[in-house]
């Protein structure tokens, strides 16, 4: 079925299909409910300064460079639910950009899969059978898509350093904080990969809960505590401590007003590998960051954001090719719409589920 | 991807296309692209009516809003970019349709291509088939917006006689249009032109000796006469026409007559046949009252005495002689009739002299025409003959009614081989019956609505989607109707002064640019 919305906005026959059967195979399972399964994602507080006069702040020269610029996200949704059964979709996707031009893009059709909550240890072996990373987590995962599209974005982030240019920056959406649930060893090893073959990489954060003394978030004030705007256009601050090798926070943690017309600092995670090159990322970053729309913010990251988002239109359609391809496998109707129906109501509860 | 591919067919109907393109392609209107339809191959042709804005952000006023931030930036001097313009930004051309290209043919279009069809330039190989409709007498280069392509392009000799208008505003090349033709009609040696110069710009190119003149092209030493009473450049003729042989009709160009009036004058020609203005200008009022009462008719004195003077101003005029062998009307005829080209200059000729002597020649061609089409077995021989008219709404105005001898021409010249050339800046007064007899027209720059919405009616194709490019037409740059071309042909006319460039080697004609990225 075409999209409007792009070629990689679709789901093939065959893959809905496939996850028709599998519904029709869950639903000759048992029905009984799941007990949440808590999983222990702490991996400690980073240890940061205690204010933001510990935390002085350091103009960025952006000097335009024309550097490569990769920005990675990922995207992900709960189709359905009902009972242990969830369908889950999730996909990770990558824009390249040159001097502000849009050099390429890659974005798969999402990966969609029906599981059984109870069973979803199994599910997650079977998912991870190539996977570079190893579920370490005694618990299987509370929610299984974040796994999932986590996943997706790091073997993505893997690929494209591989294959970058020295010198390039990749951005990804988020923080650079280990996953508890997996082996440590594979994100390291990237970030460690990465800063030896001079690819820098940095994380930003749309929205940061952390903050400093228990205070408020320490993304919220514009500038960032104080006036620093006639002083420094562009600035950033480094609000952890030396972390400990072993730490799992795996950036230097800082706070950047990239733009002098940015409406808010952002926090900004930059590789522990590469630290000496933290000026020079800055930079690089405040370059794609004056983007007249996205002010402030890397417009790579944005446009990463909006390739590799399911949002509710292309939700609506996934539902509507599952659907479909229930009724080709003579599935009964009100259950499928039961399961979408009940995703309805909790999606408008909890907001959409659109990462 | 090729440097002519501009974008993809978005839609809408058999009678307007649209297309995308990227956000920096120059597309300006009366550009022409080609919408190729992969399934069959056919090469769809557009014509670009208008350019728009186009972005693909969801949010309502989006540009509007960038616009805002933009100027608040500048205001406070911050740097800024668009990131990602080939994605969020786009032009969107409004199109009709030509018809399309299929092995070398062209087909009026009555279907649309392919969704999302490619867009590019049209290629000279694809445009070739216009040679079929080129005519013989080339005046310009194809052209596409604001650039040219090596495709040729004139009217065909045949329908001169058809009659031809040249319209356009002060300034937007219809003296040098003019220029180029006569050019084109002097190297066929097919055709007779005879051109009236109420400015004196033709023959040498005028005043400020910038401009070159018809006497500069290297045909002119044998296929130009040039006719006037002041010293031109070279070679020319004295003009001159015994008082005899101005008829009423002349002088009913420049003066009006009260229905007394006319009645007296035609008494004084009934009564001294081709001596009547000579006699109304040496009779006393007396004797010319005794000599054409008849009867009990009578004419007053006052009557006869504003005739007198009237006639008396003419034989002042310079032109006028009384030595009926000092004629040079039968020259230009005979001339005019062996295909060669006649320029009557008449710039230091009083506006009311001018009118008549232009009526008086027009007149001798056409009579000499038709009675050789009614009586001679020669007329197949005739070089066919454009009388072309600067300022043609002197004579032709709707308002002056219709009777005159150049609407005598326009209607029934086409039998007899003699076509008007009809060149005005206000076209709005002309009649549309005169207008509609207008085979060929070249429509140049029109700044004025009226004038345009005029044409519109009487344009062999429908120009009606054209109004836009009509008034952005740069000077030089024109529209030709005829029934024979398959659509409103976009031309550059060459510019005389290169034109004449080709005889030296200098240059090609037009300075036409080599096709590059700034096609449009
Ligand atoms: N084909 C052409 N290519 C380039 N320039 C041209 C062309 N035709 C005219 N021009 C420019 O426009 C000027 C005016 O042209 P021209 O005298 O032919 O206009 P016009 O319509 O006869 O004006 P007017 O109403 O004053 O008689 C020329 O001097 C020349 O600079
Ligand atoms: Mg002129």
């Amino acid at each position: 079925m075409p999209s409007a919305t792009g070629e990689h906005n679709r789901l093939e026959r065959k893959a809905a299909d496939q996850i028709a059967d599998r519904l029709n195979c869950l639903f000759g399972g048992g029905q009984d409910n799941l007990p949440a399964i808590p999983s222990d994602n702490s991996i400690g507080s980073p240890h940061l300064v205690d204010s933001l006069d510990d935390a002085p702040p350091r103009i960025i020269n952006s000097n335009g460079s024309k550097v490569i610029v990769y920005a990675i996200d990922g995207g992900s949704t709960v189709l359905a639910r009902g009972g242990n059964i969830e369908v889950i979709a999730w996909r990770a996707g990558m824009v390249k950009f040159r001097d502000c031009k849009r050099l390429s893009e890659s974005c798969p059709s999402p990966r969609v899969l029906a599981y059984n909550r109870l069973a979803v240890k199994d599910q997650i072996e079977e998912l991870l059978i190539d996977s570079p990373a190893q579920y370490i987590a005694s618990q299987p995962p509370a929610k299984l898509v974040d796994e999932l599209r986590w996943l997706a974005e790091w073997r993505l982030i893997d690929g494209v350093i591989h294959s970058a240019e020295a010198g390039s920056l990749v951005l990804i959406d988020g923080s650079l904080r280990c996953n508890p649930a997996f082996d440590m060893k594979f994100q390291r090893g990237i970030l460690a990969w990465a800063a030896e073959h001079e690819i820098h990489i940095a994380a930003i954060t749309k929205q940061s809960s952390l903050s400093l003394s228990q205070n408020l978030p320490i993304d919220l004030k514009s500038d960032g505590g104080e006036v620093v705007a006639d002083r420094f256009p562009k600035w950033y601050r480094q609000l952890n401590r030396p972390l400990p090798a072993s730490s799992g926070w795996l950036g230097n943690i800082f706070l950047a007003g990239l733009h002098p017309d940015a409406d808010k600092p952002y926090r900004v995670d930059i590789n522990r590998h590469d630290e000496t090159n933290t000026e020079k990322i800055f930079s690089m970053i405040a370059t794609v960051s004056d983007d007249i729309e996205f002010c402030g913010y890397p417009y790579p990251l944005a446009a990463a954001h909006r390739l590799a988002r399911i949002d509710n239109l292309f939700r609506q359609e996934l539902i509507g090719v599952i659907g479909q391809a229930l009724d080709r496998k003579n599935f009964a109707p009100h259950i499928w719409e039961y399961l979408v129906g009940d995703i309805h109501e909790k999606l408008n509860a909890d907001m959409v589920q659109e990462k | 991807m090729s440097q002519t591919y501009i974008g993809r067919l978005v839609g809408k109907s058999v009678g307007e296309l649209y297309f995308r393109s990227f956000y920096d392609t120059p597309l300006s209107i009366g550009g022409i692209a080609m919408a190729v339809d992969e399934q069959t191959g056919r090469k769809f042709l557009l014509r670009i009516t208008d350019v728009s804005y186009g972005h693909e952000s969801a949010e309502a006023n989006w540009a509007e809003k960038a616009a805002g931030r933009m100027m608040e930036e500048d205001i406070h001097g911050r740097s800024y970019r668009i990131h990602d313009p080939d994605r969020r930004l786009y032009k969107l051309a409004k199109c009709s349709p030509l018809g399309y290209v299929y092995n070398n043919q062209f087909h009026r279009p009555r279907s649309i291509p392919t969704h999302f069809s490619q867009v590019t330039l049209p290629d000279p190989q694809t445009m070739e088939f216009l040679k079929e409709y080129s005519g013989d007498l080339i005046v310009g280069d194809l052209r596409c917006g604001e650039s040219v392509m090596d495709i040729p392009l004139g009217i065909d000799g045949r329908s001169l006689a058809q009659h031809l208008g040249i319209f356009a505003t002060t300034g937007m090349g219809k003296s040098n249009l003019m220029k180029v033709l006569a050019s084109a009609i002097m190297e066929s040696g097919r055709y007779g032109l005879l051109i009236f110069d109420p400015h004196g710009e033709y023959h040498d190119g005028g005043k400020g000796g910038e401009n070159k003149g018809l006497v500069d092209h290297p045909a002119a030493s044998t296929r130009l006469f040039s006719y006037s009473r002041r010293k031109l450049k070279g070679e020319h003729g004295n003009l001159s026409i015994p008082v005899n042989e101005i008829e009423i009709e002349d002088i009913e160009q420049i003066f009006s007559f009260t229905q007394a009036q006319r009645e007296a004058l035609w008494a004084v020609r009934i009564k001294y046949n081709k001596e009547w203005l000579r006699k109304l200008c040496h009779l006393d009022i007396e004797t010319l009252t005794e000599e054409l009462t008849a009867g009990s008719s009578t004419f007053q004195e006052s009557t006869l005495g504003v005739l007198k003077r009237r006639a008396q101003r003419i034989e002042d005029f310079k032109s006028v002689n009384f030595d009926s062998t000092l004629s040079t009307k039968g020259d230009i005829v005979g001339k005019l009739q062996n295909g060669y080209t006649v320029l009557v200059d008449t710039a230091n000729l009083s506006g009311a002299e001018e009118t008549m002597m232009t009526s008086i020649l027009t007149r001798a061609v056409l009579n000499s025409y038709r009675w050789k089409y009614q009586t001679e077995g020669d007329f197949d021989n005739l070089a066919p003959c454009l009388i072309m008219l600067e300022e043609a709404q002197r004579v032709l105005a709707a308002s002056a009614g219709d009777s005159n001898v150049f609407h005598q021409v326009v209607r029934e010249g086409r039998k007899f081989k003699v076509g008007m050339g009809v060149i005005t800046q206000q076209p709005k007064l002309l009649s549309e019956e005169l207008l509609s007899q207008l085979n060929s027209i070249f429509i140049l720059g029109l700044a004025d609505e009226r004038d345009r919405s005029v044409i519109r009616f009487s344009a062999k194709q429908d120009i009606s989607a054209l109004g836009t490019e009509i008034q952005t037409l740069a000077a030089g740059e024109a529209l030709l109707t005829s029934p024979t071309v398959p659509f409103a042909l976009p031309l550059k006319i060459y510019l005389y002064e290169q034109y004449l460039n080709r005889y030296t080697g200098e240059d090609k004609p037009g300075g036409r640019d080599k096709i590059a990225d700034d096609f449009f």
